[in-house]
């Protein structure tokens, strides 16, 4: 564990995924007098706080005590969460290339696809977007060199080792393979968003239901 | 009728508020005015108190009393709009360095305002007693326009658009009708935006982080509310892989071109660049007020002076709202 200053006002904590997992949990369900917000990564937590409230040096030792004792902490249990996709055509526009490069037929890319459990890294890059990771290694596809100006919200898609559904429709440079009718950001719910890290996520193909 | 007709929109016109730090676990950015010290004393000059406006409950961030996100106003970028009142109302335009003084004043109904020159600066904020009313999104009125969040559906205004301003805060209508943005520490000065070590600091050479310190810099066209882009000599790039983690408003990221790209307050809430440094808090509003071809310097400040720089900088600013009237944030 260590605790880097990011800023005047920020402190990145590199940890385990898991303990990352339990202190982000604490510290959004017991949040310190100064804190303004916490950004989860794969390895890291940015804990933002108001250094006109909170002295810099305390919050870093209760940062450090929380870390200590993180074994007391019981955070949320995982949940799993089911999407349907629709594979291939509009819907997935990329999956016939990704397909083709892999001398793989579309079906069996989609079996693949959904044959695995996948784990929520963190959420980033847009409302309710969840990096993923459990891809089988023989999906792993390069991001586009050239990102869409426009990805329609449910997209599925592949970037890298990892896999992703674009909540909103945004720009995007992922792979997308298909389409899911599921919402997963919605700022009228609570939460508004459906994942959370440490969630496990399973995709079902919709042409086979 | 009442409230505010876009008569013409302006460049890129939004709805901003303190914005929506709190959510970044959800991958929902914090946005909010791009120059925060313009935006307060605007609202002190009509009379908004910090937390004036505040009906945004459980929605909020973390403890919503202290991290309000205040009355929402009115953010003109570069070219400004033409703005129709169909109500009596206060207001004020506060912004670009080049509006000298910062004013109140009471138009009538039927009052066409259109937003005044930005000649050396980016922005200027229109801002209304009472506040622009929209429902707040995630404890918000701010606008994010690239996951069209918040504002008014999640966009900049458009000719037509009809904006309803909130109820009266109670408060006496200031005496004081002027604030010389001079009195703020750290604001008009001139001098180099200010910057602390990034959270990757040490994975540049010295040479690299004094080449940061001593290059001209100017702003390149592509920046907008995500990122201001750095034109500048391209600084050599660590070749160690950095897995993406969270971001804070003012990193200073230098992707594989070199061109280092300063995040600003629609960026994402994580990235995969490495940080050399951060531009510190108290400087924000300056960067804010950035636009394209502005030359500038960076100097390198340790932590404890970026928090001396914030506590001079937020008391100014208190005193400001306290002469005003309308001081007492929580």
């Amino acid at each position: 564990m260590r605790i880097l200053d990011a800023s005047e006002n920020a402190y990145l904590i590199e940890h385990e995924p898991a303990a990352l997992r339990a202190l982000a949990d604490w510290l959004a369900r017991e949040p310190l007098p100064a804190q303004i917000d916490l950004h989860p990564g794969w390895q890291t937590l940015l804990v933002r706080y108001d250094c006109l409230i909170g002295d810099p040096s305390l919050v870093r030792q209760e940062l450090e005590l929380r870390c200590r004792h993180l074994s007391a902490w019981e955070p949320e249990p995982a949940r799993t969460h089911s999407f349907a996709v629709h594979f291939g055509g509009q819907n997935g526009p990329d999956l016939e290339e990704l397909a083709r490069a892999r001398s793989l037929s579309v079906r069996a890319v989609a079996e693949l696809f959904t044959s695995v459990t996948y784990t929520v890294g963190f959420l980033g890059f847009s409302p309710g977007f969840g990096y993923l990771s459990g891809l089988d290694p023989r999906l792993s596809t390069a991001r586009r060199a050239t990102p869409r100006a426009s990805v329609p919200a449910g997209s599925v898609a592949i970037g890298g080792a990892q896999a992703a559904v674009y909540p909103l429709t945004t720009p995007g440079g992922w792979n997308l393979i298909g389409r899911t009718d599921s919402v997963l950001f919605d700022a009228a719910r609570t939460p508004a968003a459906t994942l959370r890290p440490g969630d496990r996520v399973r995709f079902l193909d919709a042409g086979r239901a | 009728m009442s409230g505010i007709v876009v008569v013409k929109p302006g460049l890129f016109s939004t709805v901003q508020d303190g914005g929506r730090p709190g959510h970044a676990a959800m991958g929902v950015s914090a946005c909010g005015v791009a120059d925060r010290v313009a935006w307060r004393m605007g609202n002190a000059l009509v009379g908004n108190r910090f937390d004036s406006c505040s009906d945004a409950g459980s929605e909020a961030g973390f403890h919503a009393a202290a991290q309000s996100a205040g009355c929402a106003a009115i953010e003109c970028t570069r070219l400004g709009g033409v703005f129709r009142f169909e109500q009596d109302a206060w207001v004020a335009w506060t912004g670009a360095p080049s509006l000298l003084e910062w004013r109140a004043q009471f138009v009538r109904a039927g009052t066409e305002l259109s937003c005044p020159r930005i000649s050396d600066g980016a922005r200027a904020y229109l801002c209304v007693r009472g506040g622009i009313e929209l429902d707040p999104v995630l404890g918000s009125r701010s606008t994010h326009v690239p996951s069209a969040l918040g504002g008014l559906q999640g966009r900049v205004l458009m000719a037509g658009d009809r904006l309803a301003i909130g109820p009266d805060p109670k408060t006496p209508v200031p005496a004081q009708r002027s604030i010389e943005p001079e009195s703020i520490p750290g604001y008009s000065a001139r001098a180099a935006l200010r910057i602390v070590p990034g959270a990757q600091a040490d994975w540049f050479d010295e040479a690299v982080r004094r080449q940061l310190e001593d290059s001209i810099w100017s702003v390149a066209p592509q920046s907008d509310r995500m990122g201001i882009r750095l034109h500048g000599p391209a600084l050599s790039v660590p070749t160690r892989e950095l897995l993406s983690e969270g971001v804070t408003l003012g990193a200073l990221q230098v992707p594989p071109s070199g061109q280092p790209i300063v995040l600003f307050v629609d960026h994402q809430t994580s990235g995969g660049y490495p940080k050399l440094a951060c531009v510190i808090q108290a400087d924000h509003a300056r960067l804010g007020q950035l636009h394209p071809g502005r030359r500038f310097r960076l100097a390198w400040v340790t932590l404890d002076a970026a928090r001396t720089a914030l506590r001079e900088q937020e008391a100014a600013l208190r005193e400001q709202e306290a002469i005003v009237g309308s001081a007492e944030r929580a």
